[in-house]
């Protein structure tokens, strides 16, 4: 008999890493859960917003007359001219025109440059804060989640170190044998086949998280605290110019001059900073084909000169590697097939999420310590997160709930749920009451979105989240075989709380 | 040639399947000799990654290529564990006896929190400056050691909150993340 590739570890040094694995596995589980389920929807966070709002003609080019039209009718629309104003070029994932300024006041654009309808994805832009900030302030929020993605990277590191035989084990799964080798074979299959997805994962959302902190530590002691001095060196310095020739910056040259000087550069978003002022400047956005930098800038001056780029495509390696994290983290880079990648492995982190906290709920069961309330409340994270975001949506799409009753709706809602199950009811009830619950809030939201928008339907991404949403809905449904559901009830033992 | 990203991507998948029939195969023969297997099954998804290489730039050849095999690997694990459902409970055993010292496991568990938290992001910054100051005397560009920064300070985090949390004593934990704290701090007081 040969030895394994894995280091032969001493038992001590395992059972600590093991006790080490499932400490920081408690500590964050149900946030972290909720963070991989909409992580994972948020990887379509462009098809869902054109989903939610499909009556808009889309268009795949513009002309520079188009563009500066846009920036007129968006100027004389504004009843205050503010600092910097955005408009949105129409790209393969989203080919719409979109001109606005600040957080709210955004517009649809027809190829004329004529402002129309104002933007509204309500739900979309809850799965990405959801996502993101977990629902709280800008800062505290991006730290928590960055501090999840810290313990998830943690947690990969003490997993490889606590399965010594992770890899030699990478093709078993004893699915039928017992509740708690299920559990084990697919937390850990998932686990070490997924890790580089994991661990990029982890480590880009804990990077973005932190960054903020990070920054200002940096700051505190390299530039006597002055925070604006940090992020240029990858990001590049704000241009200040003169005044534009007519006063209003020249977007139109500046970009038939990007696509002249710059044709290995797709143009995303044009900023116009300081519009109508003395000191205007003009910054596109653009995207790199083939690259996995999520942008690169190029700055012009009111008149439309070019004056250079930031090089986050082209630049110094540590600009390359700060500007692939974004398209890294969300699957932004490769079209289609990376996010039904991202989609695939998405869901099965977040499964390996779900089945390393059901794990150590079984042990405490198997060791005579089982916590059936616990298992209950465990199981209205698991199952009542999908089931609460699909209520979410429906009551957004069918306009019972205001873009501002989205989020305490949901978060009361899922705490409800957790209350509820903690003290009524048995585990396996809960599990299919709320896989039932999600597939056909699920479709209700379908059928209410199909009825407000028949006929409207414009593009792949509507027909597309529709399909995907569907085919989600009656997995759910069937996964819980209602078929059988009646045979169930009768043989199950009176409060059974099986996890999962 | 206009089809040569196809047969690198052909190439990718049959690497990458050969990589994974011959670790099933090696792993199966735990009594007999497996080495070589173990060795070329390692080998081939290796070269089942590298092989993205010439299809496109470099690192994103190499993600997409690493992306198709994670994808290939889970499907073959569901597609051999089926859809058969969860499998019975395993029946309860008498409960353990419960340690009557549950406020001192509180304090330990507050302890622990406090070390995995705030002073393992403490130590994780300061090391992280550190290697910032560092990068930049060895001539480092800023953006360089600016990307550097990023990404040590999850890492570090992630590295020390792993010491913070695992089975040893509390004050070898303690000792373990309070020295690069103190020590990386008064470092870079001196060079910062």
């Amino acid at each position: 008999m040969t030895s394994l590739p894995w280091p032969k570890m001493p038992a001590r040094l395992v059972a600590r890493m093991l006790a080490g694995h499932t400490t920081l596995g408690l500590a964050l589980s149900a946030l972290l859960y909720i963070v991989c389920l909409s992580g994972t929807l948020v990887v379509f966070h462009n098809e869902f917003s054109r989903w939610e709002q499909p009556v808009v003609a889309e268009t795949e080019s513009v002309t520079p007359q188009t563009v500066q039209a846009m920036l007129d009718n968006l100027l004389a629309r504004l009843e205050e001219t503010p600092p910097q104003v955005t408009l949105v070029l129409p790209t393969e994932d989203v080919p719409r025109l979109v001109a606005g300024a600040g957080e709210h006041d955004y517009w649809l654009a027809d190829t004329d440059g004529n402002l129309g309808a104002e933007v509204a994805h309500p739900f979309s832009e809850f799965l990405v804060t959801l996502h993101m900030y977990l629902h709280l302030p800008s800062i505290a929020g991006l730290t928590l989640v960055g501090l999840l993605g810290v313990m998830m990277l943690g947690l990969v590191l003490s997993g490889f170190l606590a399965h010594p035989r992770i890899f030699r084990d990478a093709f078993q799964f004893r699915r039928t044998k017992s509740a708690r080798l299920g559990e084990t074979d697919l937390h850990n299959r998932l686990s070490v086949w997924a890790a580089p997805f994991h661990i990029t994962i982890a480590l880009t959302g804990a990077l973005l998280g932190l960054a903020t902190i990070g920054a200002y530590a940096l700051a505190l002691v390299f530039h006597d605290g002055d925070y604006t001095q940090v992020f240029p060196p990858i990001f590049g310095e704000e241009v200040a110019t003169a005044p534009a020739p007519d006063g209003t910056a020249d977007v139109a040259t500046a970009y038939s001059t990007l696509l002249a000087e710059r044709p290995d550069l797709r143009p995303w978003l044009i900023y116009v900073n300081g519009p109508g002022t003395d000191a205007q400047s003009i910054e596109i956005l653009t995207q790199a084909p083939g690259q996995l930098a999520y942008f690169d800038e190029v700055q012009f001056d009111a008149a439309g000169n070019m004056l250079g780029s930031t090089g986050m495509s082209d630049g110094e390696t540590g600009q390359k590697i700060a500007a692939a994290v974004y398209s890294l983290h969300f699957g932004w880079f490769g079209g289609q097939a990376v996010k039904f990648a991202y989609l695939f492995l998405g869901i099965a982190l977040s499964v390996v999420c779900a089945s390393g906290f059901t794990l150590w709920l079984i042990k405490r069961r198997e060791k005579g310590r089982p916590s059936p309330r616990l298992e209950r409340a465990w199981i209205a994270i698991v199952w009542g997160s999908p089931a609460v975001l699909a209520a979410t949506m429906l009551g957004s799409l069918s306009g019972v709930m205001s873009e501002a009753v989205l989020i305490p709706f949901h978060w009361i809602a899922l705490a409800g749920l957790v209350v509820l199950a903690a003290f009524t009811g048995s585990g396996r009830v809960w599990s299919r009451a709320l896989r039932l619950a999600a597939g056909g809030l699920t479709l209700a939201g379908l059928a209410v979105h199909h009825a407000a928008h028949a006929g409207y339907f414009q593009g792949e991404a509507a027909w597309g989240v529709s399909t995907g949403l569907a085919v989600t809905a009656v997995l759910l449904i069937a996964s819980t075989r209602p078929w059988q559901f009646a045979t169930a009830r009768r043989g199950a033992p009176a409060g059974s709380s099986q996890a999962g | 040639m206009a089809n040569t990203p196809f047969i690198w991507i052909t190439l990718s998948a049959g690497a990458g399947l050969l990589g994974a029939f011959l670790l099933r195969q090696a792993w199966q023969r735990r009594r007999e000799p497996h080495r070589a297997q173990l060795v070329l099954g390692w080998l081939a998804l290796v070269a089942a990654t590298l092989a993205w290489l010439p299809t496109h730039l470099p690192v994103y050849g190499l993600v997409l290529g690493l992306l198709a095999i994670e994808c290939i690997a889970l499907a073959v694990i569901f597609w051999r564990a089926g859809w058969s459902g969860p499998a019975p409970a395993e029946p309860r055993r008498p409960a353990a006896a419960t340690p009557a010292r549950a406020w001192r496991n509180g304090l330990r568990g507050f302890a622990v929190t406090l070390l995995a938290g705030p002073v393992a992001l403490g130590g994780a910054i300061v090391l992280s400056l550190l290697l910032f100051a560092l990068a930049g005397q060895t001539g480092w560009s800023e953006a360089n050691r600016l990307s550097l920064f990023l990404f040590a300070v999850p890492v570090l985090w992630a590295l020390l909150a792993t010491l913070a949390v695992i089975d040893l004593r509390l004050r070898l934990r303690t000792l373990g993340l309070a020295l690069p704290l103190l020590l990386g701090g008064g470092v870079l007081a001196l060079i910062a």
